[in-house]
């Protein structure tokens, strides 16, 4: 399962998909103001205090870290970085495969020689 | 010619939305490179140590002179194998239909490494491999696997693959 790829971009999607609508519509409160329903999207007050830093050095100029929200956002940053990390392993980890194979080979017959001796 | 100022909202959707997008990709991005950085670190190891069981492999080879320790003429009347000589690096005997991982080890036990040395092999000796192996092996059908090697060997890889899709399809 966990070496399923379709599965972990679908994974990746979704919780790409879950990130934006939680920033937007729960951090930003963007979605009452565009529905205008506490009910159907509701939000979570921020409350502007001891840390408050921006990415604006880093070319996003109107994303910035309030306290409350640290947690929510550092979950969602490491969520896609991890996925990122297996998708990534995925794919490379067949390069290893032959190497693997290889090293096993030399070492039956290795084993093979040790036992001769 | 006017030239009408464009000004963006950065307290609007789209620029929440794009941000967030970018901030994700880049998480995404940077995972990837991390797992790619230590695979290769990992690579490098893989190559070091074969370099070194190689090493350590062939002065084995040279102590031992590449000669096989089971009986090669004992009586007379028995076939006698010529001694075998892994003078190029493996090859992989699974890309043959019926070969599997426990096959290859079997025959690799018996001295078959290379497509060359299957390909000489009788399907007698084969089929004796197979029996000596335990009964989960001899149901296994060796006939095609030195015509099979001789085309692995003459890298004719399309007609290799068209003669197991033959053999498969033939199976089912």
């Amino acid at each position: 399962m966990f070496n399923s790829k379709a599965l972990w971009w679908t994974f990746l999607g979704f919780w790409i998909a879950g990130s934006i609508y939680w920033h937007v519509c729960r951090i930003r409160q963007f979605c009452d103001m565009l529905f205008g329903s506490q009910s159907l999207l509701p939000e979570m007050s921020a409350q502007r205090g001891q840390l408050y830093f921006s990415l604006r050095p880093f070319g996003l100029p109107a994303y910035h870290i309030e306290l409350t929200h640290f947690w929510q956002h550092v979950i969602m940053i490491a969520g896609t970085l991890i996925i990122g990390f297996i998708l990534g392993r995925a794919y490379e980890i067949k390069k290893t495969r032959d190497l693997r194979y290889k090293l096993n080979r030399i070492h039956r017959e290795l084993a093979y020689y040790q036992m001769k001796q | 010619m006017n030239l009408t100022a464009i000004t963006i909202d950065l307290d609007s959707l789209p620029v929440a939305v794009a941000e967030i997008t970018v901030l994700l990709t880049a998480a995404t991005v940077a995972g990837w490179f991390l797992a790619k950085v230590i695979i290769r670190k990992r690579i490098d190891n893989l190559r070091e140590l074969i370099e070194e069981k190689k090493y350590e492999l062939a002065q084995y080879r040279t102590l031992t002179n590449t000669t096989v320790d089971y009986p090669i003429a004992t009586n007379a009347h028995k076939t006698v194998y010529p001694p075998i000589s892994p003078d190029h690096a493996p090859d992989d005997l699974k890309v043959i239909e019926g070969i599997g991982p426990k096959i290859e080890e079997i025959l690799n036990k018996e001295g078959i490494h290379t497509y060359e040395q299957l390909m000489e092999t009788s399907l007698l000796r084969i089929a004796s491999f197979l029996k000596k192996a335990g009964p989960r092996y001899q149901l296994h059908d060796p006939s095609t696997w030195p015509q099979q090697a001789g085309l692995a060997k003459q890298q004719k890889w399309e007609e290799l693959e068209r003669f197991k899709h033959k053999l498969i399809s033939g199976r089912s």
